[in-house]
């Protein structure tokens, strides 16, 4: 993992300097709430329905358990026991007084941590495939150019003031668990045609109210050219995109007005100038940071490599590894999902218990090492599959060993209106209700793969788009509404749900997703997916029964 | 308005001109670049440098030519989150070379004035009750910084060539 060097925590403890004096500005009145609100924004401070709201960066979503106790602790100190795990590998605190900023941003500066850039229109906390380094087809560690990302991106003087938010993902794999094309750029690491690493780079993708999948506007960029790239893309977006309209200016209207093939015209005359411009990373200054990558020492004994595990007379465990469990890169080695998705309970919260817990066990059996997912789940990435079983039997007691990875109860859900100032309608409690309808395991497992996911409005936190049922909380005369779309994807095979007809209320909503699920059961194929028997068979049949009873 | 570089305030000697005002004889005069656009050669009446206030959406390429005659180029955002500002001054600067003096006039706030620097600001004509004293406190706030190909100190380089300079 990379570890800080006494520049970058320098970088970290001057922005709390820097932060602290913002405050007293603004506590004193020098500041005006106008002029303070983008520099609050770029130290992740929001100001809620209620408090304030402070998002803490999990940079490519990987954590030590020094730094999860540190999370943990804050839970504790300035908030209400609890921090929630967002779709961005953040961690979002809902309850935090202005004056107490400074010393959470100190406190998580002793642990190499911070807040930079989680919101604002900066480029936003670079996320990254939560099996990096550990997926077993993966090209490259993709943190590596996360954390180049990182660097170069932190206080960067020229896009600290662009039209809208920058987000920016990195996965290497085939197969993408950091849903790459619907970011503002997606990097995704491949093969050049003499096998060595290179950069395919999407950009222009994104949810909201406009939803695109981004088109690739670079194949197979050299991948000492990186920061060059970035920074024409940027400059590009930085001086066209459109700062008339908040609701017009990320990058993907200005690719889809202009068109890829002239977007990456724009951008490509502007990197042939960039490129010697000395903006790339300097060689040795990767090599440096790529030495921090470099594999922990695995177990070698036998024991671990032998095929028979312990404890798998057990269905309940059987279950959990089916899920919970995946292959892993070094032999004798899987990658656990801890669920944060309890039934009946709210997606991505931990409590300052749960997170401690996490971090004992990923001292016992992961190296130390934890990740934080996009699908707010939390990963141990390297544990021995002799110790799978002790490791589950701990987490059931600890109540995280929920065998429900990527099941129907596996949901994505924003803040929605129990938090959020935007928000139209709850995303939250429709959450729970959804996860206790189908509270029964074996009942989920005979589902399979079905990725509900959940908006209280059309800015899509909660990615509606890219669910396999996606639902969208809207207002309808001062009523909560929900709208229910099928078929999207946040994959490899990227694509944008359609909405399936009239909404439906709170309780209706509920009833209408198992309505979908029973279709789905009925009509299926043997082994066919949700996804895949959506795309075979369209929204026909599920509009049928949906509408049909009404 | 004051004017102030990173030192403090100082005496701004540029005399602004509207596009129908006569040119004045050897004093330097800060002119539109609709101005220099219209009357062409006739805008230097050969005396150079002159200085030019352009817009932040003014696409910087065309000053190109003229920049060896050009002492001033001012840079008005529409406000003071407009950040194509940045973009203008490292044009200027790093990829069309100007030396001369680059200005922002009009609406930024104090803690943009390090990144202001850092694209190639030099001086600072600030709106009424601006915080003249915090940007000037918050110049010296980070010592080096991360982005390649600017003028300051990189850490990139200076991890690889000299001793890290330690905890701030």
């Amino acid at each position: 993992m990379y570890q800080y060097d006494a520049y970058d925590q320098a970088m970290v403890d001057t922005r709390v300097a820097e932060f602290r004096d913002q405050v007293a500005r603004r506590l004193s009145g020098a500041l005006s709430e106008e002029h303070f609100r983008p520099l609050r924004l770029l130290n992740g401070l929001y100001l809620q329905l209620h408090a304030y709201m402070l998002r803490v960066a999990i940079p490519y979503g990987t954590l030590t358990s020094r730094q999860m106790r540190t999370l943990a602790d804050i839970a504790e100190k300035y908030d209400r026991g609890y921090g929630h795990f967002t779709t961005r590998q953040n961690i979002q605190y809902n309850w935090i007084k202005l004056e107490q900023a400074p010393d959470i941003l100190a406190d998580l500066a002793a642990v190499q941590m911070h807040a930079i850039q989680t919101s604002g229109n900066v480029i936003r906390n670079v996320t990254a495939d939560h099996f990096a380094g550990v997926a077993k087809d993966e090209v490259e560690d993709p943190r590596i150019a996360a954390e180049i990302i990182r660097q170069w991106s932190t206080f960067h003087p020229e896009f600290s003031f662009l039209p809208r938010k920058f987000k920016i993902a990195v996965t290497a794999d085939t197969k993408d668990r950091a849903a790459v094309k619907f970011h503002d750029i997606g990097i995704a690491i491949v093969k050049d045609a003499k096998g060595a690493p290179a950069y395919d780079v999407y950009v222009g993708g994104g949810m909201g109210r406009t939803p695109f999948v981004a088109p690739l506007i670079k194949s197979k960029l050299p991948k000492t050219e990186l920061l060059s790239y970035l920074d024409a893309t940027l400059r590009v977006y930085n001086r066209y995109g459109r700062r008339d309209n908040i609701y017009k200016a990320r990058i993907k209207i200005l690719v889809d007005a202009l068109g890829p093939e002239e977007f990456a015209r724009q951008v490509e005359d502007e990197w042939q100038l960039t490129r010697q411009e000395h903006i790339n990373l300097p060689p040795e200054e990767e090599a440096r940071i790529r030495a921090f990558f470099a594999p922990p020492a695995y177990t070698t004994e036998a024991a671990d490599l032998a095929a028979n595990m312990p404890g798998t007379n057990d269905p309940a465990f059987r279950a959990w590894l089916s899920t919970n469990t995946h292959a892993h890169k070094a032999a004798g080695y899987s990658i656990v999902t801890i669920s944060l998705k309890p039934i009946g309970g709210i997606p991505g919260d931990a409590s300052t218990a749960e997170m401690n817990r996490v971090a004992d066990l990923a001292d016992t059996y992961s190296l130390g090492e934890i990740r934080v997912t996009h699908e707010q789940n939390l990963i141990l990435p390297h544990v021995r599959r002799s110790q799978l079983h002790a490791l589950w039997t701990e987490l059931k007691t600890a109540g995280l060993a929920v065998a429900n990875a990527g099941l129907v109860t596996d949901i994505i859900a924003c803040p929605g209106l129990d938090y959020c100032a935007l928000a139209n309608a709850r995303s939250i409690p429709i959450a729970q209700r959804i996860s206790e309808r189908f509270a029964d395991l074996d009942r989920q497992h005979s589902v399979g793969e079905l990725k509900i996911k959940i908006s209280g409005c059309i800015n899509a936190c909660g990615h509606h788009h890219a669910g396999h049922i996606g639902i969208l909380g809207v207002d309808r005369k001062g009523e909560e509404f929900y709208q229910i779309l099928l078929g999207g994807s946040g994959a490899e095979d990227a694509s944008i749900g359609t909405i399936l007809g009239p909404g439906f209320s709170a309780d209706g909503v509920v009833d209408a997703v198992e309505t979908i699920v029973n279709t789905y059961v009925d009509l299926r194929q043997p082994g066919e997916p949700f996804l895949a028997a959506v795309r075979r068979v369209g929204n026909g049949p599920f509009k049928e029964r949906l509408y049909a009873r009404v | 308005m004051p004017v102030f570089d990173a030192s403090g305030l100082v005496d701004d000697h540029w005399i602004v001109l509207g596009d129908a005002d006569p040119l004045p004889a050897g004093a330097p005069v800060l002119l539109t670049w609709e101005r220099i656009a219209r009357d062409g050669e006739a805008a230097f009446a050969g005396r150079d440098p002159r200085g030019v206030a352009i817009s932040s959406d003014f696409d910087v390429a065309k000053l190109l030519p003229l920049l060896p005659r050009i002492g001033l180029v001012v840079v008005k955002p529409a406000n003071f989150k407009d950040g194509r500002v940045f973009s203008v001054g490292r044009l200027l600067r790093q990829r069309y070379g100007f030396n001369g003096d680059l200005r922002i006039q009009g609406e930024f706030i104090p803690d943009q004035v390090p990144f202001l620097v850092r694209c190639g600001y030099s001086s600072f004509e600030a709106a009424p009750g601006f915080d003249l004293d915090a940007a000037l406190r918050l110049l010296k706030v980070f010592a080096f910084n991360y982005q390649t190909g600017l003028a300051d100190k990189n850490i990139f380089a200076l991890r690889h060539n000299q001793p890290a300079a330690g905890r701030a």
